[in-house]
């Protein structure tokens, strides 16, 4: 068979891409480690050619979730398909179709980049020689020296490395645990790009994350995860209408800070003197600078929420 | 750019199998080489045994159930291949090929989960129970090209000292040794993906080497031991003296056929648990 394993040059619009085809499906799915409940009664789905980030506080469950994607955690409740496969049952026809960057990848350090991919081409039952140049490729656009052994190689090499590894075969399905902690910012551009291109290929890719800015740029969805169980699901073009930002002023004359009533969507008022803190639905940050220039400001602070701030700003209070 | 892929090929074609050869090779030359030092060390040894009439007094003096740890058919010190049982393949050389295969059976399943490195390998179309069987073959042939390559030291130093040693049962004896050595390597393979412990692979592979090495040198001071005797590899892997009476075909088919039961069962308790992180 012909495989084009070049990757394409330029993302079309993911939007258009997302064909429906539901990849990967959470079905009820638990896991419990003795009396702890790592993951409870989950539900997601991922369709083919979408982008999901998974958001949520370190604990939250995120890896948990990925390793029973992946095979190496057994459900103790509900089920986790790939495709229609069972990931615990069919395991290694799941694994296909899989690349999957654990969080910190662990890797022979006294090998080369170049033996892991021939090691990975074995595995997935390709000769090495039809593997090299896709994988090739893909270490030059992220400028990663595959002849080096892996124990010289520095923490985000060894973060690229795990990305060829599980990309070069075109996976239909893409699990990615913290994959840009350790990139420099000029390989976070390409490995985007990457992602983007991968998901516009048709590949389900699911991403976890603890920064929902990291994840906002390219996914379509969010899922937020907390204590084990989803508490939010939405779409990131929602999530930015609603994304409160937190403010901070300082007025010339405390009294000025009445003229906030008049802005809609102003919340979490706190005063402290003549220092005001807030929160303001992004979509109200135009009135709120028209109303803030009717009065002498002294200082001024205005950042994007935290991922804790955006939730409780969306379903009112802890969930 | 576009390559073309062949078809897949033959499911029993191996997948990791190359890989971990390559990656054991220096330990397998390690201990080729340890162990050869020893052949020689003894070898150069044996002329002053050879001649010394004390020395074979000195042993036929031992008390009957002393000198059954040393050999069981009775060869005295005072022949070569009396002498090279007793000094190496009694204890010393089963001892250190059985070290071999326990590093390498660790290191199959326990070893790379321990470093966290099991993740990302199994998430490969390879099955658990597909690696665990390449690992085992992996060390099975790790193991014998130790066996071979000692043999062959064997036989160039013993010619060196002019040891009279039939060369057949050099090689026979060296392969009892081996085989004694994989049914080890497989106890660790498989205690280790039973569990992923690493410690408690080792722990095992330990008490019932151990065990079994005592109840077969032992086997002829207690009736309760001479029962248990069938029941120790060391039985069949050095109770002939291979050394003096050659190679033991059966005894070797029982020893690795007993094996596959204890490399099914844990590549079975494998399958059927979570990987460690």
């Amino acid at each position: 068979m012909d495989i084009d394993r070049a990757l394409p040059a330029a993302p079309p619009a993911a939007e258009s891409s997302r064909d429906g085809h539901t990849a990967i499906v959470c079905h009820a799915l638990g896991k419990r480690f003795g009396r702890h409940r790592a993951v409870v009664d989950l539900y997601l789905s991922v369709n083919a050619g979408e982008v999901v980030g998974y958001l949520g506080p370190n604990g939250a469950g995120k890896t948990t979730t990925l390793r029973l994607l992946t095979g190496a955690l057994r459900p103790t409740a509900g089920s986790a398909t790939v495709s229609g496969l069972d990931c615990w049952r069919s395991a290694p026809a799941v694994h296909r179709d899989l690349g999957y960057v654990p969080s910190e990848p662990a890797l022979d350090l006294r090998v080369t980049g170049a033996v892991l991919l021939d090691l990975d081409a074995s595995m997935r039952d390709v000769r090495a020689t039809a593997a090299r140049p896709a994988q090739y490729a893909l270490a030059d656009r992220l400028v990663l020296d595959l002849t080096r052994r892996v124990g010289e190689l520095s923490r985000g090499n060894r973060q690229k490395l795990a990305v060829v590894l599980a990309l070069w075969h075109r996976p239909r399905v893409l699990l990615l645990d913290e994959p840009t902690t350790g990139l420099d910012p000029l390989v976070q551009d390409t490995f985007r790009e990457l992602l983007r291109d991968t998901a516009a290929a048709g590949a389900a890719v699911l991403l976890s994350s603890h920064a929902l800015a990291e994840v906002e740029r390219f996914a379509h969805r969010v899922v937020v995860l907390r204590e084990g169980r989803v508490v939010a699901n939405a779409d990131v073009a929602t999530l930015r209408h609603h994304a409160p930002h937190r403010v901070r002023v300082r007025f010339a004359d405390p009294a000025a800070a009445t003229v906030l009533d008049t802005v809609s969507g102003v919340a979490d008022r706190r005063a402290d003197g003549d220092e005001v803190t807030f929160s303001v639905r992004r979509h109200a940050i135009g009135d709120l600078v028209a109303a803030l220039g009717r009065v002498r400001v002294t200082d001024l602070e205005i950042r994007e929420a935290e991922l804790e701030e955006l939730f409780r700003s969306l379903y009112g209070g802890a969930p | 750019m576009t390559v073309t892929v062949s078809a897949p090929r033959s499911a029993l074609r191996p997948r990791v199998l190359r890989h971990t050869l390559r990656r054991s090779i220096r330990a397998t030359v390690g201990w080729s080489l340890a162990l050869g030092g020893l052949v020689v060390l003894y070898a150069a040894t044996w002329p002053a045994f050879r001649n010394s009439r004390e020395y074979a007094r000195l042993f036929d003096e031992l008390p009957a159930a002393y000198r059954s740890m040393f050999t069981s058919t009775g060869a005295g010190m005072t022949t070569a291949a009396g002498f090279f049982h007793a000094e190496l393949f009694a204890l010393t050389g089963p001892l250190l090929v059985l070290l071999a295969a326990m590093g390498a059976g660790v290191r199959a399943v326990a070893g790379e989960e321990e470093r966290g490195r099991l993740d990302l390998l199994l998430a490969t179309p390879v099955s658990r129970a597909r690696w665990v069987i390449e690992h085992a073959v992996a060390l099975a042939a790790g193991v014998l090209a130790i066996c071979a390559t000692d043999a062959v030291v064997m036989l160039a130093a013993g010619a060196a000292v002019s040891a009279d040693l039939t060369p057949g049962n050099v090689i026979a004896a060296w392969v009892h040794v081996g085989v004694a050595g994989i049914w080890f390597g497989i106890l660790a393979v498989a205690v280790g993906a039973a569990t992923g412990r690493p410690a408690l692979a080792r722990i095992t592979v330990g008490i019932v080497a151990l065990a079994m090495y005592l109840v077969n040198g032992l086997a002829p001071m207690s009736p309760v031991l001479e029962r248990l005797q069938p029941l120790s590899v060391f039985r069949y892997a050095i109770g002939d003296d291979p050394l003096v009476t050659g190679l033991h075909a059966g005894h070797l088919a029982l020893v690795l056929v007993t094996a596959l039961p204890v490399l099914a069962a844990g590549a079975w308790l494998f399958r059927r648990r979570d990987l460690r992180h």
